[in-house]
C-alpha cells in the first residue's frame, strides 16, 4: 500500500547543495502541494541539507534538494520525532509508526485493518519520546499509548499506562523533585529522555532524568509555546503568537521569523548551525544560528 | 392556581429567582417535571420559546436540531435530570461553575451538553484533554483571558500543541480536572461574550453599546452569548455582496453586527440587539440556528427550574 516515490525536482528552484554557504537569513526549502494533503505536521533535520518532513501525504526527505518521498495514502502524519539512537519515528492515523532505519522507512505498527483505519482519535498518534529510566520509546496520541520493544510495539495498560501517561504530561511524574510554587506548565521532550519544561510563573527548566536545570524565565510576549528544539545547549522555541526564541540560561533572544509563516511555527528542528521551522504548509530553513 | 406549564410569553424570558443554580433536589424535580409533562406539552412550550427567538415551529433540521423523533431534543437531558445518581455531579459541576464565573448558567449547561455531554457529571481530578474530549481546541490560549483563579489554574496544565485531524489547524488544548470541564465552559461562554462582543459591539455601535446592551431583551442576549461563544469573530460584512453569498463558516458575530446596522441605516434607524430575533435576512445561517437552538434550550431549562422551585417545599 506504501510506496516511494522519487524526485529529484529542486524547489523554488533554489535548494542549495553541500558545501554551499547559505545566506543568514530564512530561505523556503519545503512547499507542500496544494490540495487536502499538502499540509505540513513537523521537520526534523539531519544535516544543514538532510532533512524530513511530514505532513498528510507521509513524508519526503530533502538531501542537497533531492526529494525522496514515502506516501502514506489515507493516513496523515501528525508527528516526527528524532529519538537519536533508535533512529527518527513517523507516527500517524490509524496508529500507523514508521521507523527510519538510516536508509528506509520500515512500518513498524500500524493499527487493525478492519475496522478500517480512520482519522478516529482512538487510533491516532502525534508524538513519541524516550523516557529516562528505561531509554525505551513511547508513542502517544489522544487515547493511545504505546511501547518500543526490539522493533515492535506494544499497547499498554493498567497502572503501567498511568505511568507513561504522567510521562505524556511530564510535570507529573517528577514528584517531589517538582520545583516549589510551580504550577504546571508546557511541557516539551526535546530528545534522549531530556524535557523541557514552565512553570506557569514563567520559570522554564531543563529536565534530564529527573534533574532540573534552569533556563532563563519565559517573557510575557510569548504565553503559549508551540514548539520546542534543542541543540548545543541552547532551546529554540516558538510561541502561539508567531515569535521565536533562543533560550539560554540567562535570556530569551528573539528570532526574526520568517515572512509570511504567521503564527503557526508548529515545529522546530536545529541540524550542525541550521534552524528549521515548519509552518502550515512550508518549511524555512535559517543557516549560522548557532554559531559564536 | 399555578398558570399552565405551556403558557409562555416574552416576560416569561428572566432568569430564575435566585440565579440558575439548582440543587441535585431541584434539578431531579426539573427532569421529573419535563419528562411528566408529555410530548405534546414539551413541544408547545419549546416552540412558544422558539417563538419569541425567532425560531420556526419545529425548529431547523440540520446539526442544530430542536426536535428529535417527534419529541424535543433536549428530552435526553431532562431523563439524566431525573435519575438522582446523575442529577447530583451535574449540580455539583453547575455549582462549581457558579463559584467562579457569572454567567448564564443554563446556557452554559445546555452548550456543554451539546458540545461534550459526559462533561455534565463528570467527577474527580484525573486529567482530561479538552481537545479530545468536549472540543475546547484553544483553551490553553484562552484560559489566562477566562478570569479564573488560581486555585482553579493551578491544576490546569497545557497539552502537546498539535494538528486538529479534520481541519489541520494547529490546536492548543488543555489537560484539565474532569470535573473542571462544565466550568471551562462557562467560563469560555463568560469571556466570549465579555470581550469579543462587547468589543464588536463597541466597534460596531459606538456610543450607543451600553445603551443597547441596556435596551436589549434577554431572548436577544441569550442568543447573542450563543452565537459569540460559537463564532468568536467573522469576516467583515460586504455591503457591496449578496448576503446569500457571505453566509457561512466566517459569518460570525461581528459580521452579523456589521450587517444589523446596514440594514437598519438602509431602513433610517438605529440597529439594535433585538433585530437578530426577527431579521429574517440569517434565517439560512448555521450559527444562528445553532446560537437560537442553544438559547431556547436554555430557556426551557429555566422555566422547569422556576416550576421545580414553586412546588418543592423550601
Amino acid at each position: 500500500m506504501l510506496s516511494t516515490v522519487l524526485f529529484s525536482i529542486a524547489l523554488f528552484g533554489m535548494a542549495s547543495g553541500a558545501g554551499k554557504p547559505a545566506a543568514p537569513s530564512w530561505e523556503p526549502v519545503f512547499q507542500g502541494e496544494k490540495g487536502p494533503d499538502g499540509w505540513v505536521s513537523a521537520v526534523v533535520a539531519i544535516g544543514r541539507d538532510d532533512f524530513f518532513v511530514s505532513g498528510g501525504w507521509g513524508i519526503t526527505r530533502s538531501t542537497s534538494g533531492r526529494l525522496q518521498r514515502r506516501d502514506t495514502p489515507g493516513h496523515g502524519i501528525f508527528g516526527l520525532v528524532d529519538a537519536n539512537p533508535d533512529g527518527i519515528f513517523a507516527l500517524g492515523a490509524g496508529e500507523l509508526i514508521l521507523h527510519f532505519n538510516g536508509t528506509a522507512w520500515v512500518e513498524e505498527h500500524a493499527g487493525a485493518a478492519v475496522p478500517p483505519r480512520t482519522k478516529s482519535p482512538d487510533s491516532l498518534l502525534y508524538s513519541a519520546f524516550q523516557t529516562c529510566a528505561e531509554g525505551s520509546t513511547i508513542a502517544f496520541g489522544p487515547k493511545r499509548i504505546l511501547e518500543r520493544h526490539d522493533s515492535s510495539w506494544r499497547a499498554v495498560s493498567g497502572a503501567e499506562r498511568e505511568r507513561f501517561w504522567d510521562l505524556v504530561r511530564g510535570w507529573p511524574s517528577l514528584g517531589a523533585t517538582r520545583p516549589a510554587r510551580c504550577d504546571a506548565g508546557s511541557w516539551f521532550w526535546l530528545a534522549n529522555g531530556v524535557a523541557w519544561s514552565t512553570c506557569q510563573d514563567g520559570r522554564t527548566f531543563q529536565v534530564d532524568c529527573g534533574k532540573l536545570t534552569p533556563k532563563a524565565r519565559k517573557p510575557t510576549k510569548c504565553q503559549t509555546l508551540s514548539a520546542a528544539a534543542s541543540a548545543a545547549g541552547r532551546i529554540y522555541a516558538s510561541c502561539a503568537n508567531g515569535t521565536l526564541w533562543e533560550v539560554t540560561s540567562d535570556a530569551w533572544r528573539p528570532l526574526t521569523p520568517p515572512k509570511g509563516a504567521g503564527k503557526e511555527l508548529g515545529s522546530i528542528s536545529v541540524a550542525d548551525d541550521c534552524l528549521f521551522v515548519a509552518a502550515s504548509r512550508t518549511v524555512w530553513r535559517r543557516c549560522g544560528v548557532t554559531s559564536p | 392556581m399555578r398558570p399552565d406549564i405551556t403558557d409562555y410569553s416574552s416576560g416569561d424570558t428572566a432568569a430564575p429567582a435566585g440565579g440558575f443554580a439548582p440543587t441535585a433536589r431541584e434539578l431531579q424535580a426539573m427532569g421529573v417535571i419535563g419528562l411528566d409533562m408529555g410530548r405534546a406539552d414539551r413541544a408547545i412550550l419549546m416552540n412558544r420559546i422558539g417563538a419569541i427567538l425567532g425560531v420556526p415551529a419545529g425548529g431547523w433540521h440540520g446539526q442544530a436540531k430542536l426536535f428529535e423523533d417527534g419529541d424535543i431534543r433536549l428530552r435526553w437531558l431532562l431523563r439524566r435530570f431525573a435519575v438522582a445518581r446523575q442529577a447530583a455531579p451535574i449540580a455539583g459541576n453547575v455549582a462549581r461553575a457558579a463559584r467562579y464565573v457569572h454567567v448564564d448558567l443554563a446556557l452554559a449547561l445546555v452548550s456543554a451538553a451539546r458540545e461534550y455531554d459526559q462533561s455534565l457529571n463528570a467527577t474527580g481530578a484525573a486529567a482530561i484533554d479538552t481537545y479530545d474530549q468536549g472540543g475546547l481546541d484553544f483553551l490553553e490560549r484562552q484560559k489566562a483571558e477566562l478570569g479564573l483563579p488560581r486555585s482553579v489554574l493551578r491544576n490546569w496544565q497545557p497539552a502537546p500543541p498539535r494538528i486538529n485531524d479534520e481541519t489541520h489547524n494547529r490546536v492548543y488544548p488543555e489537560f484539565i480536572p474532569a470535573h473542571d470541564q462544565l466550568l471551562a465552559y462557562a467560563a469560555q461562554l463568560a469571556a466570549s461574550f465579555s470581550r469579543n462582543f462587547q468589543r464588536s459591539l463597541r466597534a460596531e455601535f459606538g456610543e450607543r453599546a451600553d445603551e443597547a446592551i441596556e435596551a436589549a431583551s434577554r431572548g436577544s442576549l441569550l442568543v447573542w452569548r450563543a452565537y459569540t461563544f460559537l463564532a468568536p469573530g467573522g469576516n467583515a460584512y460586504d455591503p457591496g455582496k449578496p448576503l446569500t453569498a457571505q453566509l457561512g463558516q466566517h459569518f460570525g458575530h461581528r459580521t452579523a453586527l456589521q450587517y444589523f446596522v446596514h440594514v437598519a441605516g438602509r431602513a433610517g434607524r438605529d440597529a439594535t440587539l433585538d433585530d437578530i430575533l426577527t431579521d429574517r435576512g440569517l434565517d439560512h445561517l448555521e450559527w444562528i440556528h445553532s446560537a437560537k437552538t442553544r438559547a431556547a434550550e436554555a430557556l426551557f431549562v429555566e422555566r422547569l427550574l422556576k416550576r421545580a422551585r414553586e412546588l418543592l417545599p423550601g
